[in-house]
């Protein structure tokens, strides 16, 4: 671990959403003003809340961000899909299209959430396996025959591609990157903690490079029904994120990624260089826990020690709970100093993308200020968080960013950055 | 910044312990056996290594496993109240975590997908999400620090260790636990048979008769911390964390790379971060899956790697626990990485069990373990579907420069 100490930059976004693919269809749509929701089609639709935010992209695009002569959609989820086509962008802005060369120094980690959309094909697959009369308590396959009916209806990839590890996996092939790769589970802040750890990995020498980020769908039908349950979706059809009148959140899919590199690495190439990573914490908390608030403001903290940021990318996922919390944890880390700041979020027009929620902010927040397009202020409360999505985005080099994701599972994480290149 | 290993804990087809699991290795005895779970005659297979002595009652079987594990680091680490906290923190890895008490709510959401939740199946859901184990770990140690849950598959575990190393030498905390856990269930044994990477027979590692991998269940875990703290309290030190590397193939979603170039650089990579090179490495605690790609795949990049010691007769000995513990997935690397140790703490060599017939002529420790003199440094490996790789080198701290 002989490079601590190294300064890491971002030069480059990826994003797909519900507003398309790739930095200015987000900067556009955001810029609008509009939201990306619309009625789910079919069995989803039967389903609360009804409506979501989905990427319309017809099948015969997604040549256009992949080759497919490397990756095979038929063996990929959706959220690999999403990710992979993310990715594509990204290169692209990084100025590192895929050439089909290999390269040993740079890495990819991504967060993902495998439960239960990206098992879908893989419950189908074992249904198979699995079909019992209703009643029966024991026993998994039926019998010789059925077993052997159902292994020739079941593909050995509707069990691989829901490997947990297939999503980065899947950007190591489609980049070359054959350094570290690695899929953070189990939380919607593992995004942002894949951000949080790729920027150690090239602190620590690890790797020169590193995409990094998060992808998800949520379109299965068990899993909005199982939210619908816990009281995360809007009851409106809207997002309104920190208004005291938020009645929940809507799903929507996506990814973000960053290209994170090395400094030296970075100007060497003559890399456009769009922010430093200045900062990063992560902490964990017990899920409901008086704590709470107070471990989330550490957080914040561990990735801004001094100071206060110009611009908060806050997740604002418009779920009355979770709002207050993140909102409690910025007035106590920065205080007076929120009621000067911005803030931006994504979520109330492309929809919670689960750990791609806080990447996609954190690409809005940067999109913001680089001046490339901001969604409109629009003050939701008349302090804190909401009242801070009401003040314009600042922008220009040296303009300080910081994302915060915070969930349920008591995993925290913060991304701190400043804009423009260190010198 | 010199890392340290000083608590081991782990339960597994042996047993409850690390020493009943390093008696069961020493000796050469397997610890698979017939299934319990349900019944494998219709797929044709007979053995797992499923955990003894655990009950199955209807609990979190991942949380009986944590526990257990947890249970034994904890007092081997002999950390005080003090001592967690925010300077703890925590490393998991696991493929499909309490994947048992999901599998009732897959059968049903599969008919019955618009069905509202009992509050035992929310229950069970929530405890299915792969962080959940670390969650849950972290609420029972107290640790307050940083935390992770690594979903790699088969390298998930030594990956963790790896990121464990990484939290400490960066200051993000003093103290870490890592590891790794997985039940064996019958969801992924049907997909594991679904693809064909399971052994009619027992699991033979580097055995020209190989022909699949045998699943275990396990949970492993060790302590790690500086060092300089270890020594300041009188801590039993077991050896240092020397270096680690994890690297990907960038090759193909299953099929890794037939050279193994990946392995080869995850090794290079901790060999450089250790400071030692191929004549420095005493053992090689493989993968070993007893599947003809990754034995066959290991080989070339071992090969490679110590191509002028094999060249001088000086290979270093090869050894895979597998065929004692079975493949753990998500445990694997933990549990190779604690057998290493323990290898280094007696001076003995584990074993590759049910081996006859070895794929080269490398000494791969056919049979049971045997004594041996001067092992310090032992690279530990282990790969994954998708291209993944990793490699930890572990040092006896009498050999630590």
């Amino acid at each position: 671990m002989s490079g601590v100490g190294r300064r890491v930059v971002v030069t480059g976004l990826g994003v797909t959403s519900a507003f398309g693919v790739g930095r200015e269809a987000l900067a556009e749509g955001l810029s609008s003003g509009g939201s990306a929701f619309g009625p789910l089609d079919g069995r989803l639709g039967q389903v609360s809340p009804g409506s979501g935010a989905v990427l319309d992209l017809p099948r015969k695009e997604f040549r256009n961000w992949f080759d497919p002569r490397v990756l095979r959609l038929s063996t990929m989820t959706r959220q690999t899909t999403l990710g992979c086509i993310a990715c594509g962008a990204l290169l692209r802005d990084a100025g590192c299209p895929e050439d089909g060369t290999v390269h040993p120094d740079k890495g990819a980690y991504l967060g993902s959430f495998i439960v239960p959309p990206d098992l879908r094909k893989q419950f189908i697959a074992t249904q198979l396996l699995a079909h019992r009369p209703d009643g029966e308590e024991t026993g998994w396959v039926l019998d010789d025959a059925g077993l052997a009916t159902a292994m020739k209806k079941a593909s050995a990839f509707d069990f691989l591609r829901a490997l947990p590890n297939m999503p980065s996996s899947h950007l190591s092939i489609q980049t070359g990157f054959q350094g570290p790769a690695c899929t953070y589970l189990g939380s919607d802040s593992s995004g942002l903690q894949a951000v949080v750890m790729a920027v150690g990995a090239i602190r620590s020498g690890l790797a020169d490079a590193m995409v990094a980020g998060g992808a998800f769908c949520p379109f299965q039908e068990v899993h909005l029904t199982w939210q619908g349950e816990r009281g995360m979706w809007s009851t409106d059809g809207s997002v309104r994120a920190f208004a005291a009148d938020a009645t929940g959140t809507l799903p929507g899919e996506g990814a973000g990624l960053l290209y994170l590199e090395e400094y030296e690495a970075a100007k060497a190439r003559g890399a456009t260089i769009l922010a430093e990573v200045t900062g990063a914490g992560q902490r964990i908390g017990v899920p409901g826990s008086g704590e709470d608030v107070g471990l989330r403001a550490d957080t914040l903290r561990a990735a801004m020690p001094d100071g206060a940021p110009d611009l908060a990318a806050p997740t604002g996922m418009g779920h009355a709970q979770l709002d207050r919390l993140e909102d409690e944890a910025w007035a106590v880390a920065f205080g007076d100093a929120v009621d000067s700041m911005a803030a931006v979020t994504a979520v109330p027009q492309v929809g919670f993308t689960g750990p791609a929620t806080a990447p996609i902010n954190v690409v809005a927040a940067l999109l913001a200020a680089c001046g490339d397009g901001a969604p409109p202020p629009q003050a939701t409360a008349s302090s804190g968080l909401g009242a801070a999505l009401g003040r314009p985005s600042p922008t220009g080099a040296g303009t300080t960013v910081l994302a915060s994701s915070f969930s349920l599972d008591g995993v925290h994480a913060a991304l701190a950055l400043a804009t423009g290149s260190p010198e | 910044m010199t890392i340290v290993v000083t608590g081991l804990g782990m339960v597994s087809a042996a047993g409850t312990g690390v020493d009943a699991a390093w008696q069961r290795l020493a000796d050469g005895r397997t610890a698979l056996s017939p299934v319990q779970r349900f019944d494998p005659a219709p797929y044709g297979l007979e053995v797992a290594g499923e955990a003894p002595h655990v009950e199955r009652n209807g609990g979190d079987r991942s949380q009986q496993l944590l526990a257990l594990a947890a249970d034994e680091v904890m007092r081997d680490a002999g950390w005080s109240d003090e001592q967690r906290g925010s300077d703890l923190g925590l490393v998991l890895g696991t493929c499909q975590g309490s994947i048992e008490r999901a599998e009732p709510i897959h059968r049903k959401y599969a008919r019955r997908p618009h069905d509202a939740p009992t509050d035992d199946e929310r229950g069970r859901f929530d405890a299915y999400r792969p962080g959940a184990g670390t969650a849950w770990l972290a609420d029972r140690l107290g640790v307050g620090g940083p935390t992770a849950t690594v979903g790699m598959v088969c390298v998930s575990s030594s990956v963790a260790l790896i990121h464990a190393v990484d939290l400490l030498q960066r200051g993000a905390c003093r103290r870490v636990v890592a590891g790794g856990f997985e039940e064996f269930s019958q969801f992924v044994f049907t997909g594991f048979h679904c693809i064909g990477a399971l052994a009619s027979g027992p699991l033979r590692p580097f055995d020209e008769e190989r022909d699949g991998t045998v699943l275990g269940e396990a949970a492993v875990l060790l302590t790690l911390e500086t060092l300089e703290d270890a020594r300041a309290r009188g801590a039993t030190i077991y050896a240092e964390v020397a270096g680690g590397g994890f690297a990907a193939d960038a090759f193909h979603m299953t099929a890794p790379d037939p050279e193994g170039g990946g392995l080869e650089r995850a090794i290079r990579q901790a060999f450089a971060e250790a400071g030692v090179g191929p004549a420095d490495i005493d053992y090689i605690c493989a993968h070993g899956t007893g599947t003809v790609f990754n034995d066959g795949m290991e080989t070339k990049a071992f090969g490679r790697i110590f191509a002028e010691l094999e060249a001088a007769g000086r290979m270093p000995p090869v050894s895979a626990v597998k065929s004692v513990f079975g493949h753990t997935l998500g445990a694997a690397g933990a549990l190779d990485a604690v057998m290493s140790i323990l290898a280094l703490r007696d001076q003995r060599l584990p074993p590759s069990v049910a081996h006859e017939d070895s794929i080269t002529d490398w000494d791969f420790v056919p049979g049971g373990s045997r004594p041996t003199e001067g092992l310090d440094v032992v690279l530990s490996t282990n790969s994954a579907f998708g291209g993944n790789n990793s490699a930890v080198v572990l040092r006896r701290l009498e050999a630590t420069p």
